[in-house]
């Protein structure tokens, strides 16, 4: 081989590994050096395990490894507008003599699509603390919420993104003071 | 066997080199604050709520039990998921360290 050809292409294989050692150390700078504590994070805090949620069964993600939250950075919604799911809510929901109070939270994930599913809830009391809340109430809750089944997706990008949503529903003496976000 | 017991000596001091550690310093409350600040801040780019994220914040707590900021920033992401109760606790534990700046937050 031609001594020039050797040098060029020992210049070359030098310049490559420079490169690549300069990503691997900005990698490892920007990601690889934080360690996880397995046991206790093993997944986003937002994590709905499918196998634990309802609606779960032919639901399709377009991503299971990223699913963005419904806030970030386009508003995933329903489709209709924040009003008329309140409206709808306060129209369909009958107090059937429920004297709990305490907040509702039902998460869920919207796909790419706009498709809702995997819902997994939550039961509080007005402080927050974990508490069983009348089961009539929380299903007929459960119920009303999977109605809305157009949703608007999450866009970043330009593209169409799966994302985690919840509605929180506050109520005092089984009736709904306020849906939250 | 001659050459085994010449070497003996030698090899129970390098042993003896590689059991001593130095024990580290204690820090003072300011030096853990500042410890904790570093490792809360350097990762201040990982996504919220992710394990990495979540870990560094513990990490930093660990450092510093009293940082009410690194504590205020655990409970974040469990908030801004549709989590209230598992934010709460964690949250009255940063109001209980410095309630000036996170009452107001929390209420």
């Amino acid at each position: 081989m031609k001594k020039w050809l050797k040098i060029f292409l020992f210049s070359l294989l030098g310049l490559v590994l420079l490169f690549l050692g300069f990503v691997g150390y900005g990698y490892y700078n920007y990601w690889g050096k934080f360690p996880v504590d397995e046991q206790k994070y093993s997944h986003n805090v937002e994590y709905i395990n499918p196998d634990e949620a309802r609606l779960n069964d032919g639901f399709k993600l377009c991503n299971e490894r990223r699913i963005a939250q419904y806030y970030n950075p386009e508003k995933a919604t329903y489709s209709k507008g924040k009003n008329r799911l309140r409206a709808f809510i306060m129209k369909n929901y009958v107090n059937k003599g429920y004297q709990d109070s305490g907040y509702l939270n039902i998460r869920f994930v919207i796909n790419c699509h706009g498709k809702a599913g995997r819902y997994i809830m939550h039961e509080n009391d007005l402080d927050l603390n974990p508490k069983k809340l009348d089961q009539d109430m929380v299903e007929q809750l459960f119920q009303l919420t999977t109605q809305f089944k157009e949703r608007n997706p999450n866009i970043i990008r330009e593209e169409f993104y799966d994302s985690y949503m919840y509605l929180s529903y506050r109520i005092e003496n089984g009736e709904i003071i306020e849906i939250l976000p | 066997m001659v050459k085994l017991l010449k070497y003996c000596l030698s090899l129970y001091l390098v042993v003896l080199s590689l059991a001593c550690h130095e024990k580290e310093p204690e820090l003072d409350a300011s030096q853990r604050r500042a410890l904790a600040e570093e490792v809360f801040k350097n990762g201040s780019h990982l996504p919220q709520g992710s394990p990495k994220s979540m870990t560094r914040i513990e990490e930093a707590i660990k450092i510093d039990t009293t940082y009410a900021e690194a504590i205020r920033e655990l409970s974040v992401a469990y908030l801004k998921r549709g989590m209230p109760h598992k934010w709460r606790p964690i949250m009255d534990r940063a109001v209980y360290y410095d309630a000036k700046t996170w009452q107001p937050w929390r209420g």
